[in-house]
Protein backbone atom coordinates (compact mmCIF):
# COMPACT_ATOMS: atom_id res chain seq x y z
CA UNK A 1 0.00 0.00 0.00
CA UNK A 2 2.89 2.38 0.71
CA UNK A 3 3.89 3.08 -2.90
CA UNK A 4 0.23 3.46 -3.88
CA UNK A 5 -0.42 6.02 -1.15
CA UNK A 6 2.78 7.92 -1.90
CA UNK A 7 1.79 8.01 -5.57
CA UNK A 8 -1.54 9.60 -4.67
CA UNK A 9 0.13 12.09 -2.35
CA UNK A 10 2.67 13.00 -5.02
CA UNK A 11 -0.12 14.25 -7.26
CA UNK A 12 0.33 17.56 -5.45
CA UNK A 13 3.89 17.90 -6.75
CA UNK A 14 4.71 19.39 -10.10
CA UNK A 15 7.70 17.12 -10.59
CA UNK A 16 5.41 14.12 -10.25
CA UNK A 17 2.65 15.64 -12.36
CA UNK A 18 5.04 15.61 -15.28
CA UNK A 19 4.66 11.83 -15.31
CA UNK A 20 0.91 11.88 -15.53
CA UNK A 21 -0.26 15.05 -17.29
CA UNK A 22 0.60 13.89 -20.85
CA UNK A 23 -1.30 10.65 -20.32
CA UNK A 24 -4.25 12.53 -18.86
CA UNK A 25 -4.32 14.85 -21.87
CA UNK A 26 -4.35 11.96 -24.33
CA UNK A 27 -7.07 10.18 -22.35
CA UNK A 28 -9.16 13.34 -22.28
CA UNK A 29 -8.73 13.75 -26.03
CA UNK A 30 -10.14 10.27 -26.73
CA UNK A 31 -13.65 10.58 -28.13
CA UNK A 32 -14.23 6.87 -27.74
CA UNK A 33 -12.38 3.68 -26.77
CA UNK A 34 -11.11 5.61 -23.79
CA UNK A 35 -10.50 2.43 -21.78
CA UNK A 36 -7.95 1.22 -24.32
CA UNK A 37 -6.14 4.54 -24.20
CA UNK A 38 -6.04 4.35 -20.41
CA UNK A 39 -4.63 0.83 -20.61
CA UNK A 40 -1.90 2.01 -22.97
CA UNK A 41 -1.01 4.97 -20.77
CA UNK A 42 -0.86 2.97 -17.55
CA UNK A 43 0.99 0.03 -19.04
CA UNK A 44 3.62 2.17 -20.75
CA UNK A 45 4.07 4.50 -17.79
CA UNK A 46 4.54 1.54 -15.46
CA UNK A 47 6.93 -0.28 -17.78
CA UNK A 48 9.06 2.69 -18.75
CA UNK A 49 9.16 4.15 -15.22
CA UNK A 50 10.44 0.79 -14.07
CA UNK A 51 12.98 0.74 -16.91
CA UNK A 52 14.10 4.21 -15.89
CA UNK A 53 14.42 3.15 -12.26
CA UNK A 54 16.59 0.23 -13.34
CA UNK A 55 18.83 2.58 -15.33
CA UNK A 56 17.84 1.10 -18.67
CA UNK A 57 16.49 4.29 -20.21
CA UNK A 58 18.58 7.19 -21.49
CA UNK A 59 18.38 10.60 -19.84
CA UNK A 60 15.83 13.25 -20.63
CA UNK A 61 15.58 14.36 -24.25
CA UNK A 62 16.99 17.61 -25.53
CA UNK A 63 17.73 19.22 -28.86
CA UNK A 64 16.24 17.46 -31.82
CA UNK A 65 14.86 14.71 -29.60
CA UNK A 66 12.64 17.25 -27.87
CA UNK A 67 11.13 18.18 -31.21
CA UNK A 68 10.68 14.52 -32.14
CA UNK A 69 9.08 13.84 -28.76
CA UNK A 70 6.70 16.80 -29.07
CA UNK A 71 5.67 15.73 -32.56
CA UNK A 72 5.14 12.12 -31.45
CA UNK A 73 3.00 13.30 -28.57
CA UNK A 74 0.78 15.42 -30.82
CA UNK A 75 0.53 12.46 -33.18
CA UNK A 76 -0.55 10.23 -30.31
CA UNK A 77 -3.17 12.79 -29.33
CA UNK A 78 -4.56 12.90 -32.87
CA UNK A 79 -4.74 9.12 -33.05
CA UNK A 80 -6.49 9.02 -29.69
CA UNK A 81 -8.91 11.74 -30.78
CA UNK A 82 -9.85 9.86 -33.95
CA UNK A 83 -10.31 6.70 -31.89
CA UNK A 84 -10.43 4.33 -34.84
CA UNK A 85 -9.62 1.07 -33.07
CA UNK A 86 -8.60 -0.50 -29.81
CA UNK A 87 -5.07 -0.99 -31.15
CA UNK A 88 -4.71 2.69 -32.01
CA UNK A 89 -6.12 3.54 -28.59
CA UNK A 90 -3.57 1.40 -26.78
CA UNK A 91 -0.81 2.66 -29.06
CA UNK A 92 -1.57 6.33 -28.57
CA UNK A 93 -1.76 5.85 -24.82
CA UNK A 94 1.50 3.93 -24.81
CA UNK A 95 3.30 6.66 -26.75
CA UNK A 96 2.05 9.28 -24.29
CA UNK A 97 3.07 7.17 -21.30
CA UNK A 98 6.51 6.46 -22.71
CA UNK A 99 7.17 10.12 -23.52
CA UNK A 100 6.01 11.26 -20.10
CA UNK A 101 8.35 8.79 -18.45
CA UNK A 102 11.23 9.92 -20.60
CA UNK A 103 10.66 13.52 -19.46
CA UNK A 104 10.22 12.58 -15.81
CA UNK A 105 12.87 13.70 -13.32
CA UNK A 106 11.08 13.01 -10.06
CA UNK A 107 11.25 14.41 -6.59
CA UNK A 108 11.74 11.29 -4.53
CA UNK A 109 9.83 10.44 -1.39
CA UNK A 110 10.59 7.54 0.94
CA UNK A 111 8.72 4.84 -0.98
CA UNK A 112 9.94 5.87 -4.40
CA UNK A 113 13.43 6.19 -2.92
CA UNK A 114 13.30 2.57 -1.86
CA UNK A 115 12.25 1.56 -5.37
CA UNK A 116 14.85 3.68 -7.11
CA UNK A 117 17.70 2.71 -4.83
CA UNK A 118 16.85 -0.96 -5.12
CA UNK A 119 15.96 -1.22 -8.80
CA UNK A 120 19.45 -1.23 -10.34
CA UNK A 121 20.50 -4.21 -8.23
CA UNK A 122 17.23 -6.14 -8.15
CA UNK A 123 15.00 -4.68 -10.86
CA UNK A 124 12.31 -7.33 -10.89
CA UNK A 125 11.74 -6.97 -7.15
CA UNK A 126 10.75 -3.35 -7.78
CA UNK A 127 8.39 -4.04 -10.68
CA UNK A 128 5.23 -4.37 -8.60
CA UNK A 129 6.03 -1.49 -6.20
CA UNK A 130 6.68 0.77 -9.17
CA UNK A 131 3.35 -0.33 -10.63
CA UNK A 132 1.62 0.58 -7.39
CA UNK A 133 3.30 3.99 -7.34
CA UNK A 134 2.25 4.67 -10.94
CA UNK A 135 -1.27 3.47 -10.14
CA UNK A 136 -1.44 5.96 -7.30
CA UNK A 137 -0.31 8.77 -9.55
CA UNK A 138 -2.85 7.66 -12.14
CA UNK A 139 -5.93 8.26 -10.00
CA UNK A 140 -7.03 11.27 -12.12
CA UNK A 141 -6.71 9.20 -15.30
CA UNK A 142 -8.74 6.38 -13.81
CA UNK A 143 -11.32 8.86 -12.61
CA UNK A 144 -11.64 10.36 -16.09
CA UNK A 145 -12.01 6.87 -17.55
CA UNK A 146 -14.58 5.62 -15.05
CA UNK A 147 -16.72 8.70 -14.53
CA UNK A 148 -18.58 8.68 -17.88
CA UNK A 149 -19.38 4.98 -17.42
CA UNK A 150 -20.54 5.37 -13.84
CA UNK A 151 -22.47 8.58 -14.48
CA UNK A 152 -24.07 8.33 -17.95
CA UNK A 153 -25.14 11.96 -17.87
CA UNK A 154 -21.47 12.92 -18.22
CA UNK A 155 -21.35 11.40 -21.70
CA UNK A 156 -23.05 14.51 -23.02
CA UNK A 157 -19.91 16.51 -22.32
CA UNK A 158 -17.45 14.00 -23.74
CA UNK A 159 -17.19 15.78 -27.10
CA UNK A 160 -16.21 19.19 -25.69
CA UNK A 161 -13.95 17.45 -23.16
CA UNK A 162 -12.21 15.64 -26.00
CA UNK A 163 -11.72 18.95 -27.81
CA UNK A 164 -10.27 20.48 -24.65
CA UNK A 165 -8.05 17.42 -24.24
CA UNK A 166 -6.80 17.80 -27.80
CA UNK A 167 -6.05 21.45 -27.10
CA UNK A 168 -4.05 20.38 -24.05
CA UNK A 169 -2.20 17.83 -26.19
CA UNK A 170 -1.24 20.57 -28.65
CA UNK A 171 -0.05 22.85 -25.85
CA UNK A 172 1.99 20.12 -24.16
CA UNK A 173 3.38 18.84 -27.47
CA UNK A 174 4.46 22.35 -28.44
CA UNK A 175 5.99 22.87 -24.99
CA UNK A 176 7.88 19.58 -25.25
CA UNK A 177 9.21 20.55 -28.66
CA UNK A 178 10.57 23.93 -27.56
CA UNK A 179 11.72 22.85 -24.11
CA UNK A 180 9.01 24.60 -22.08
CA UNK A 181 7.34 21.47 -20.84
CA UNK A 182 8.49 21.85 -17.22
CA UNK A 183 7.13 25.38 -17.11
CA UNK A 184 3.75 24.23 -18.39
CA UNK A 185 3.60 21.56 -15.69
CA UNK A 186 4.45 24.00 -12.90
CA UNK A 187 1.78 26.35 -14.19
CA UNK A 188 -0.75 23.52 -14.19
CA UNK A 189 0.31 22.71 -10.66
CA UNK A 190 -0.15 26.31 -9.55
CA UNK A 191 -3.62 26.44 -11.05
CA UNK A 192 -4.57 23.22 -9.32
CA UNK A 193 -3.11 24.14 -5.92
CA UNK A 194 -5.12 26.46 -3.66
CA UNK A 195 -3.24 29.53 -2.53
CA UNK A 196 -2.12 29.19 1.05
CA UNK B 1 -20.53 -2.44 -16.51
CA UNK B 2 -21.94 0.62 -14.87
CA UNK B 3 -21.94 -1.06 -11.49
CA UNK B 4 -18.28 -1.94 -11.87
CA UNK B 5 -17.47 1.64 -12.83
CA UNK B 6 -19.38 3.01 -9.85
CA UNK B 7 -17.55 0.60 -7.56
CA UNK B 8 -14.28 1.65 -9.13
CA UNK B 9 -15.04 5.33 -8.62
CA UNK B 10 -16.01 4.78 -4.99
CA UNK B 11 -12.80 2.83 -4.43
CA UNK B 12 -10.75 5.59 -6.03
CA UNK B 13 -12.33 8.23 -3.84
CA UNK B 14 -11.92 6.12 -0.72
CA UNK B 15 -8.27 5.30 -1.36
CA UNK B 16 -7.52 8.91 -2.24
CA UNK B 17 -9.15 10.16 0.95
CA UNK B 18 -7.22 7.59 2.95
CA UNK B 19 -3.95 8.67 1.31
CA UNK B 20 -4.67 12.27 2.24
CA UNK B 21 -5.58 11.68 5.87
CA UNK B 22 -3.18 8.84 6.65
CA UNK B 23 0.30 9.46 7.98
CA UNK B 24 2.98 9.91 5.38
CA UNK B 25 4.15 6.54 4.16
CA UNK B 26 7.56 5.73 5.46
CA UNK B 27 10.26 3.93 3.63
CA UNK B 28 9.90 0.16 3.85
CA UNK B 29 11.95 -1.24 6.68
CA UNK B 30 13.21 -4.25 4.81
CA UNK B 31 16.68 -5.32 5.69
CA UNK B 32 17.97 -5.45 2.15
CA UNK B 33 20.95 -3.28 1.38
CA UNK B 34 19.91 -0.58 -1.06
CA UNK B 35 21.39 -1.34 -4.38
CA UNK B 36 24.60 -0.52 -6.08
CA UNK B 37 23.99 2.02 -8.77
CA UNK B 38 25.62 1.17 -12.01
CA UNK B 39 25.22 4.56 -13.59
CA UNK B 40 27.58 6.43 -11.28
CA UNK B 41 29.51 3.58 -9.82
CA UNK B 42 27.94 4.79 -6.64
CA UNK B 43 25.10 3.57 -4.56
CA UNK B 44 23.09 3.82 -1.45
CA UNK B 45 24.55 1.58 1.16
CA UNK B 46 23.67 1.00 4.69
CA UNK B 47 26.16 0.07 7.36
CA UNK B 48 25.14 -3.44 8.19
CA UNK B 49 22.21 -4.46 6.05
CA UNK B 50 20.00 -3.07 8.75
CA UNK B 51 18.14 0.17 8.18
CA UNK B 52 18.30 0.98 11.85
CA UNK B 53 22.02 0.46 12.14
CA UNK B 54 23.98 3.42 13.34
CA UNK B 55 27.57 2.38 12.75
CA UNK B 56 29.52 0.81 9.96
CA UNK B 57 30.84 -2.66 10.61
CA UNK B 58 33.32 -2.20 7.79
CA UNK B 59 34.55 0.95 6.10
CA UNK B 60 31.90 2.34 3.76
CA UNK B 61 32.86 1.17 0.28
CA UNK B 62 34.43 3.41 -2.30
CA UNK B 63 31.69 3.89 -4.87
CA UNK B 64 33.60 5.90 -7.39
CA UNK B 65 35.52 9.08 -7.77
CA UNK B 66 33.65 12.30 -7.17
CA UNK B 67 33.56 14.76 -10.02
CA UNK B 68 34.14 18.48 -9.84
CA UNK B 69 31.46 21.16 -9.80
CA UNK B 70 31.72 23.09 -13.04
CA UNK B 71 29.83 25.71 -15.01
CA UNK B 72 28.25 27.07 -11.84
CA UNK B 73 26.23 30.24 -11.72
CA UNK B 74 27.99 31.21 -8.49
CA UNK B 75 28.02 30.35 -4.81
CA UNK B 76 25.94 31.52 -1.87
CA UNK B 77 26.82 31.59 1.81
CA UNK B 78 30.55 31.04 1.24
CA UNK B 79 33.63 32.76 -0.12
CA UNK B 80 34.50 29.65 -2.08
CA UNK B 81 34.50 29.82 -5.84
CA UNK B 82 35.08 26.12 -6.51
CA UNK B 83 34.68 22.78 -4.80
CA UNK B 84 38.44 22.70 -4.19
CA UNK B 85 38.11 25.85 -2.09
CA UNK B 86 35.93 23.99 0.42
CA UNK B 87 38.49 22.93 2.97
CA UNK B 88 36.86 19.99 4.69
CA UNK B 89 37.94 16.35 4.87
CA UNK B 90 34.36 15.12 4.63
CA UNK B 91 31.77 16.66 2.34
CA UNK B 92 28.09 15.98 1.90
CA UNK B 93 27.10 17.05 -1.57
CA UNK B 94 23.36 17.20 -2.06
CA UNK B 95 21.60 18.00 -5.30
CA UNK B 96 18.39 19.79 -4.40
CA UNK B 97 16.03 22.54 -5.36
CA UNK B 98 14.13 24.64 -2.88
CA UNK B 99 10.73 23.98 -4.42
CA UNK B 100 11.07 20.23 -4.06
CA UNK B 101 8.99 18.84 -1.22
CA UNK B 102 11.15 15.76 -0.77
CA UNK B 103 14.32 17.86 -0.73
CA UNK B 104 12.84 19.99 2.04
CA UNK B 105 12.04 16.86 4.02
CA UNK B 106 15.73 15.97 4.14
CA UNK B 107 16.82 19.34 5.52
CA UNK B 108 16.06 18.81 9.23
CA UNK B 109 18.21 15.70 9.17
CA UNK B 110 21.04 17.48 7.36
CA UNK B 111 20.79 20.32 9.84
CA UNK B 112 21.18 17.89 12.74
CA UNK B 113 24.19 16.23 11.15
CA UNK B 114 25.69 19.63 10.32
CA UNK B 115 25.28 20.77 13.90
CA UNK B 116 26.98 17.63 15.21
CA UNK B 117 29.84 17.29 12.74
CA UNK B 118 30.61 20.65 11.13
CA UNK B 119 33.16 21.50 13.82
CA UNK B 120 34.81 18.13 13.29
CA UNK B 121 35.46 18.61 9.60
CA UNK B 122 32.17 18.15 7.82
CA UNK B 123 30.97 20.56 5.20
CA UNK B 124 27.72 20.33 3.32
CA UNK B 125 27.47 21.70 -0.18
CA UNK B 126 23.94 22.13 -1.43
CA UNK B 127 24.12 22.04 -5.20
CA UNK B 128 20.99 23.89 -6.19
CA UNK B 129 19.68 22.51 -9.47
CA UNK B 130 16.42 24.29 -10.23
CA UNK B 131 13.54 22.39 -11.73
CA UNK B 132 11.48 25.42 -12.71
CA UNK B 133 12.23 28.95 -13.81
CA UNK B 134 11.32 30.64 -10.53
CA UNK B 135 13.79 28.38 -8.72
CA UNK B 136 16.64 29.59 -10.94
CA UNK B 137 16.67 33.15 -9.56
CA UNK B 138 19.59 33.40 -7.08
CA UNK B 139 17.60 35.88 -4.99
CA UNK B 140 14.83 33.32 -4.59
CA UNK B 141 17.39 30.65 -3.66
CA UNK B 142 18.94 32.94 -1.04
CA UNK B 143 15.54 33.78 0.42
CA UNK B 144 14.54 30.12 0.50
CA UNK B 145 17.81 29.19 2.21
CA UNK B 146 17.03 31.63 5.01
CA UNK B 147 13.46 30.41 5.28
CA UNK B 148 14.46 26.74 5.30
CA UNK B 149 17.39 27.17 7.67
CA UNK B 150 20.01 26.15 5.14
CA UNK B 151 23.22 27.65 6.47
CA UNK B 152 25.81 25.72 4.50
CA UNK B 153 27.38 26.75 1.18
CA UNK B 154 25.15 26.59 -1.87
CA UNK B 155 26.50 26.07 -5.36
CA UNK B 156 24.18 27.42 -8.04
CA UNK B 157 23.93 24.77 -10.73
CA UNK B 158 21.43 26.79 -12.70
CA UNK B 159 22.16 25.09 -16.01
CA UNK B 160 22.03 21.70 -14.24
CA UNK B 161 25.38 20.77 -15.75
CA UNK B 162 26.48 19.00 -12.58
CA UNK B 163 23.01 17.64 -11.82
CA UNK B 164 23.30 15.78 -15.12
CA UNK B 165 26.97 14.81 -15.00
CA UNK B 166 26.84 13.47 -11.44
CA UNK B 167 23.63 11.56 -12.15
CA UNK B 168 23.84 9.97 -15.53
CA UNK B 169 21.43 8.71 -16.81
CA UNK B 170 19.10 8.60 -13.78
CA UNK B 171 18.42 12.08 -12.38
CA UNK B 172 16.50 12.74 -9.22
CA UNK B 173 15.78 15.34 -6.56
CA UNK B 174 17.18 15.06 -3.96
CA UNK B 175 20.36 13.04 -4.33
CA UNK B 176 22.93 12.97 -1.58
CA UNK B 177 26.58 11.97 -1.82
CA UNK B 178 29.29 11.81 0.82
CA UNK B 179 32.82 12.45 -0.42
CA UNK B 180 35.88 11.56 1.63
CA UNK B 181 39.19 13.36 1.97
CA UNK B 182 40.58 11.49 -1.03
CA UNK B 183 37.76 12.66 -3.26
CA UNK B 184 35.99 9.31 -3.32
CA UNK B 185 32.25 8.86 -3.08
CA UNK B 186 31.48 6.78 0.01
CA UNK B 187 27.69 7.17 0.17
CA UNK B 188 25.01 7.80 -2.42
CA UNK B 189 21.31 8.12 -1.76
CA UNK B 190 18.44 8.85 -4.11
CA UNK B 191 15.56 10.62 -2.39
CA UNK B 192 14.60 10.81 1.23
CA UNK B 193 15.66 8.43 3.97
CA UNK B 194 18.76 6.50 5.08
CA UNK B 195 19.63 9.30 7.49
CA UNK B 196 21.23 6.99 10.02
CA UNK B 197 23.42 5.50 7.35
CA UNK B 198 24.32 8.99 6.22
CA UNK B 199 25.32 10.00 9.72
CA UNK B 200 27.20 6.74 10.26
CA UNK B 201 29.15 7.35 7.07
CA UNK B 202 30.02 10.89 8.09
CA UNK B 203 31.08 9.74 11.56
CA UNK B 204 33.24 6.97 10.14
CA UNK B 205 34.96 9.24 7.62
CA UNK B 206 35.61 11.93 10.19
CA UNK B 207 37.12 9.30 12.42
CA UNK B 208 39.14 8.03 9.48
CA UNK B 209 40.37 11.54 8.73
CA UNK B 210 41.34 12.00 12.34
CA UNK B 211 39.53 15.29 12.74
CA UNK B 212 36.88 14.08 15.14
CA UNK B 213 36.37 15.26 18.67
Amino acid sequence: MGPLLEGIRDLSQACSLSLIVPGLAVVLSARNRRGWVVGGVLGATWFFAWMKAAGWLPGTPDGVWSVVGGAAFVGAGLVSWRGASSVSGVGSGAVAGALATWLWAPCVGPQLAYILNGAPEAPFRQLVPMGMFVLGLSVPILFVALAPVAIPRLRRVLAPVATAGMFLVLVLGGAMAIGWYDDVVIQLNRWSTPAS
Amino acid sequence: MRTVAVAGLVTLVAVTMYAIVADSPEEPTATAVPAADSDTAASSHDPSADESASAWQDPPPVLGEAGDLVNLDGWLQTDATSLADIDAPVKIIQFWTFGCYNCKNTLPYLQDIYADYHDQGLEIIGVHAPEFAYEADPANVAAAAVELGVTWPIALDTEKTNFRSWQNPRRFWPRTFVVDSEGNIRFDRIGEGAYEQLEATVAFLIDEAGTGA
